[in-house]
């Protein structure tokens, strides 16, 4: 075996001397990497706001209650983070809340009428957020008359196999009604959302993001309406208005190929369920059926294609599972379940649909009037 | 907690260099040799789990209890000797067999008897292929008089050594444990830069060039195993990308294993040496996971070759063919087998042994037949076409798959290709092909414990160097490497 220092090219002859040299070697090392991540990071910092700036939410948020919508140049920005900024920032309680994912993303206030609705779903929902926004609505003595609970295909999966974290921007949140409701509090480490901030280190997302601003004609900004040719539109409602572009893109060709495609990639994939996420759940009913809200336990439709395409497979019997469970809670507790997975159920044809699960607006009309008294 | 992930790049690794270096400086080598077996235990637990390190820690002690036991017997009775050994190379391999085999054990039991069994609720622990013949080799060693009883601290920290406990270097204990007994080589300072310029060349493999490829490769495997036929340039488009993303993660884990192990005063062998370059499939076998191959040569290999030889004699009495078949074929087929299955519970894996044990058997009886040498262009086509097949069969989910992508790269319809995928095959394939590998590119600081690249040899134009070119060089390799990880991704040969 050949020893490092027969090999190491020393011109040093003491120690000490050498030990500073390598010393100085090390420190360029690491202030290049330190320089390197520090302009990443601002770089992702500065060009995502409405996803790590507080003051450009609080903004968004201002918008929203003064009766503005507001334009973004990619509608992924952390809705959780500004839900918090827009409750706290609310006059009046809703008369509905919708707590879900992003297949409410366009359930528009003009789907309910004469009522004042409240989307407030968010990116890659799981139980957690049914705990965190029905807290952020206690919090600021904004619960609703009305509020709907949506479970997922995935709303009960245990954190471990999920492939999202973003429902940790509302650990703060979900810690405190989990304390309320008596459930185990799974601490600070478990809940912080590193990922949000460790994300601030990709060079692709700040490419992402430059090429965004470069592209784009207009920059984000109040509206006051809900049509824009290149921009998406988040309504003072918290529902989601597609610009021109995307709406060119998602096509009902797209959608059935989109669910085709996703059928074959996923109707072997199991969706296990965690129960002490279920008993979660029945605990937050029983804590706000005393309190006077009516709880619907409601479901948005899969596309036909899908559903169908994966009814004969693992992951049908597993969607079928979670639609059970979702009933058993509602027998159990005497809480009204609204809509179906299966489109047929509700009245949703295949031309009704985004993609493979992001119902369009009428699908979701036909969904809230099927909901009597809402 | 992957080498790529934040977790292990911002908090675990500097944990563990300042810890090592305080405790090294402070109360000495042997306590931070202590310190690292904790932190290789506690690495262990983050990465797999409660239940994955009882299984390590209770492996580790029933091995060393059978060295004990062997060792005593060693002296006294030969049979005793030889039972223990037995018991406790079979007491390895029924774990392995349990944890790796029991699935597919049933299911092939089920397909004879035509009847459906239940799988069992097993989940395989990381790296128990990769420790459980590190200790097979040295339970051997040990009957074998080859080996010494070691401590109980040496011999944890040789198992369980978190740079390696996971997916290899598979390392034989004649290699690291001396070193534990010698000073360490060159002082914390010294050792640092070469071992973190490896490591971070072994992180840009892994996150710049290795998941940018798997994207294409998933595209086309996926596809097909959905039941999706590709066309003929999309079939040669996965099977290429997935070879190379085989190559530049697997080598780019080995790169970062042999890194730490240098920052932390412990030489690990080399595990890759240009395999693509290689223009016989012994040659590729000499280049492609050399610890595993150096493994199945001695401990398998060569004992079937010699007990064959032994009892048929060197071929005096047979017909040249009949002791090609006995001392060569047999020996090599029933190598490659288990080569396959310890890669993986699948039919795949067991043909896509067969498929390289094959070639081998085909390129050793050309030279024992004096047959004419290839062209060295054309024997490296041939060599990579059997790398390349067997690449299909090893990434598959199934034999089904990989024999429609096969099929598809013979005979599949045309079909647009896709062009960003055939940049980075060109460029990623120049790569592997033409420039100096990272062990050549280190080859004047020895941080690995093999020295087959000579210090100052010059045989290499580029090489690394720790002047200010070399340090500014190396930190933005691992700036660029840790800015492009997106999301951890686990290394392909975790799942073995």
């Amino acid at each position: 075996m050949v020893d490092a220092t027969d090999t190491l090219p020393i011109s040093a002859t003491t120690p000490g001397v050498r030990s500073g040299r390598f010393g100085r070697k090390v420190a360029l090392f690491v202030v290049i990497i330190v320089a390197g991540i520090v302009l990443v990071g601002a770089g992702n910092y500065a060009l995502d706001p409405f996803t790590y700036s507080r003051g450009a939410m609080t903004e968004m948020a201002a918008a929203f209650v003064s009766g503005r919508n507001y334009a973004v140049l990619d509608p992924n920005v952390d809705l959780r983070a500004i839900h918090r900024e827009h409750v706290r920032l609310m006059r009046e309680s809703p008369d509905i809340v919708i707590v879900g994912g992003s297949r409410w993303q366009e359930a528009a206030a003009a789907l309910v009428p004469d009522r004042k609705l409240f989307d407030a779903f968010v990116h890659n929902d799981y139980y957690e957020d049914l705990l965190a926004t029905t807290e952020l609505l206690r919090r600021y003595d904004r619960m609703p008359k009305t509020l709907m609970l949506s479970i997922r295909f995935v709303s009960f999966q245990p954190n471990e196999v999920r492939e999202s974290s973003q429902w940790k921007e509302y650990g703060p949140e979900y810690r405190a009604m989990a304390r309320t409701l008596g459930l185990a509090d799974p601490g600070w480490l478990a809940t912080a959302p590193f990922e949000k901030w460790t994300d601030l280190l990709s060079v692709d997302g700040a490419k992402v993001k430059l090429q965004e601003r470069i592209k784009a004609p207009t920059p984000p900004g109040p509206i006051d309406g809900l049509s824009d040719p290149s921009r998406d539109i988040y309504a003072a409602d918290g529902s989601l208005h597609f610009s021109d572009e995307h709406n060119r893109h998602d096509t009902p060709e797209f959608a059935r190929s989109n669910a085709q495609d996703t059928a074959a990639a996923e109707r072997n994939r199991r969706l296990p369920v965690a129960p002490d996420k279920v008993e979660g759940l029945k605990k937050l009913i029983a804590y706000l059926k005393p309190r006077g809200v009516r709880v619907i336990l409601a479901q948005t439709p899969f596309q036909p294609l899908y559903f169908d395409g994966i009814a004969h497979y693992p992951r049908g019997e597993d969607l079928r599972h979670v639609d059970a469970v979702v009933h058993q809670i509602g027998d159990e507790l005497g809480v009204e379940v609204a809509g179906s997975l299966d489109a047929k159920a509700v009245g949703c044809d295949e031309d009704e649909f985004r993609d493979f699960n992001h119902p369009r607006p009428t699908c979701l009309r036909k969904l809230f009037q099927s909901i009597p008294n809402l | 907690m992957l080498f790529n992930s934040y977790a292990f790049l911002f908090l675990f690794l500097p944990a563990i260099l300042i810890g090592t270096i305080a405790i090294e400086r402070g109360l000495g080598r042997r306590a931070a040799l202590h310190f690292l077996t904790l932190a290789s235990l506690f690495f262990y637990w983050r990465l797999a789990g409660q239940a994955a390190l009882a299984l390590l820690i209770l492996s580790i002690l029933g091995n060393l209890l059978f060295a004990r036991a062997i060792a005593a017997k060693r002296h006294t009775g030969t049979l005793a000797a030889r039972i223990l050994v037995i018991a406790g190379v079979g007491l390895n391999l029924a774990l392995l067999g349990y944890f790796k085999y029991a699935n597919f054990f049933l299911e092939v039991v089920g397909q004879a008897a035509g009847q459906a069994f239940a799988p069992l609720d097993v989940l395989l622990p990381i790296g128990i292929s990769f420790f459980t013949f590190m200790q097979i080799a040295y339970l051997v060693d040990v009957y074998g008089g080859e080996a010494e009883v070691y401590g109980l601290g040496d011999y944890a920290l040789f198992v369980s050594f978190f740079p390696y406990v996971t997916a290899g270097p598979i390392v034989h204990h004649s290699e690291i444990i001396p070193q534990y007994r010698a000073a360490a080589p060159a002082s914390f300072i010294e050792r640092l830069l070469p071992g973190l310029t490896l490591f971070s060349l072994g992180l840009f493999k892994k996150v710049v060039f290795a998941d940018s490829l798997g994207a294409y490769a998933d595209a086309v495997f996926n596809g097909a195993a959905f039941g999706a036929v590709p066309s003929l340039p999309d079939a040669w488009t996965g099977a290429v990308t997935y070879t190379l993303q085989l190559y530049f993660d697997f080598s780019g884990y080995s790169d970062m294993a042999i890194g730490l192990g240098a920052m932390l005063g412990i030489r690990l062998p080399i595990n890759f040496n240009s395999p693509y370059k290689a223009t016989d499939i012994a040659d590729f076998w000499r280049r492609w996971h050399m610890t595993l191959t150096r493994f199945f040569t001695s401990y398998i290999y060569m004992p079937l070759a010699v007990r064959s030889t032994r009892r048929h004699g060197i071929g005096a009495a047979d017909a040249p063919a009949l002791a090609y078949v006995r001392t060569v074929a047999i020996p090599v087929l029933v190598t490659f087998f288990l080569a396959g299955l310890w890669h993986g519970a699948g039919w795949n894996f067991v043909v896509f042994g067969l498929v390289h044990g094959t070639a081998l058997c085909i390129f050793r009886g050309w030279r024992m037949g004096g047959l004419p040498l290839l062209p060295r262009p054309l024997a490296w086509a041939a060599t990579m076409l059997v790398v390349i097949a067997g690449m299909v069969l090893f990434r598959a989910d199934s034999l089904g798959t990989a024999l429609t992508i096969l099929r598809s790269m013979v005979a599949g319809g045309g079909g647009f290709a896709d062009y960003a995928a055939l940049a980075w095959m060109v460029g990623l394939g120049a790569v592997a092909l033409l420039a100096p590998n990272t062990q050549e590119l280190m080859h004047r600081f020895p941080v690995s414990s093999d020295d087959i690249f000579v210090a100052g040899s010059g045989r290499w134009r580029l090489e690394w160097r720790d002047n200010a070119a070399g340090i500014v060089a190396a930190a933005l390799t691992f700036c660029i490497a840790v800015l492009s990880i997106t999301r951890a991704s686990q290394f392909l040969y975790y799942q073995f």
